[in-house]
């Protein structure tokens, strides 16, 4: 009895929750402008910091690298001199 | 001892390929560049939710858009005029005085100004609470005065401490960055609030 209880108090929650449940809780315009604006500003906030990660790590590489260059090639020139 | 430190040679120290300064800068410029595309993308947004209808929103007054034209040409300036400082900075530190506080001024004026339009438009009943509108404008332009009048006082700071021979590459170049951030995102908010 109390097994079937559980089942239809579950069955009721299944029917009546997602009535309660909207997927989206801001999409509530359906223009095409709207629907652009997400896209558009989803696209933009996913990939800006991929990007400035990206780009700063890059640029930390290539510093590293001249710094090597610039060292290999001094150490290379203070062992020809001696 | 002496056969451990032949088969392990002394670690070479090497010098930073970044300060600390201008790193610490880099990562907070990158969490205010996502500050800003938030609030630059909620107002994207909440303007194409009213597509079809008036923007601005009826009975409120329209931003002085050829003013603050001046007004981001005199920013851009100063970013150019900083990049100046740096270079006389990095040939002779002394010449690097009259470009770095002519970029101080520019600053200033630019922000002075938006205290003006501010004013202007607080007098035409344009304010944070009159609709989305006026609340975005002064959310987005007055985070930016803010960043504005923060990156200006680094600025004053390492004026005065170029005049007392204490300032170095790494804390003009720390400063420097916040500026430039300051002065390279103003044209696109400009654009998105603006225009």
């Amino acid at each position: 009895m109390r097994r079937v209880s559980i089942l239809a108090l579950a069955l009721v929650a299944i029917v009546a929750l997602p009535d309660a449940a909207h997927a989206c809780a801001v999409c509530f315009d359906a223009s095409d402008e709207n629907r652009q604006a997400f896209l558009v500003t989803t696209a933009f906030l996913s990939l800006l910091p991929l990007g400035m990660v990206t780009g700063t790590g890059i640029w930390l590489r290539r510093r590293v690298r001249e710094r090597d260059a610039s060292g290999a090639e001094g150490s290379e020139s203070e062992s020809s001199s001696s | 001892m002496t056969t451990q430190s032949a088969a392990y040679p002394a670690p070479v120290k090497r010098a930073p390929v970044v300060s600390n300064g201008v790193l610490g800068m880099l990562v907070f410029i990158i969490a205010e560049v996502m500050f800003f595309a938030g609030l630059i993308s909620a107002h994207s947004i909440v303007r194409s939710q009213t597509a079809g209808q008036m923007w601005p929103p009826f009975g409120q007054p329209r931003l002085p858009v050829q003013e603050t034209a001046i007004n981001t040409a005199a920013l851009l300036v100063s970013g150019i005029v900083l990049v100046i400082a740096w270079f006389a900075f990095k040939r002779d530190r002394s010449t690097a005085r009259i470009p770095l506080l002519l970029s101080i001024l520019l600053g200033g004026f630019f922000v002075w100004f938006q205290g003006l339009e501010w004013t202007a438009l607080l007098g035409e009943g344009l304010t944070i609470q009159s609709s989305s509108y006026g609340g975005f404008f002064y959310l987005i332009v007055g985070a930016h005065a803010a960043h504005a009048v923060a990156a200006l006082a680094g600025l004053v700071w390492a004026w005065v401490w170029l005049g007392k021979e204490r300032l170095t590459v790494s804390q003009l170049a720390t400063v420097s960055a916040f500026w430039y951030f300051v002065v390279l995102v103003w044209p696109v908010l400009y654009v998105k609030v603006y225009l």
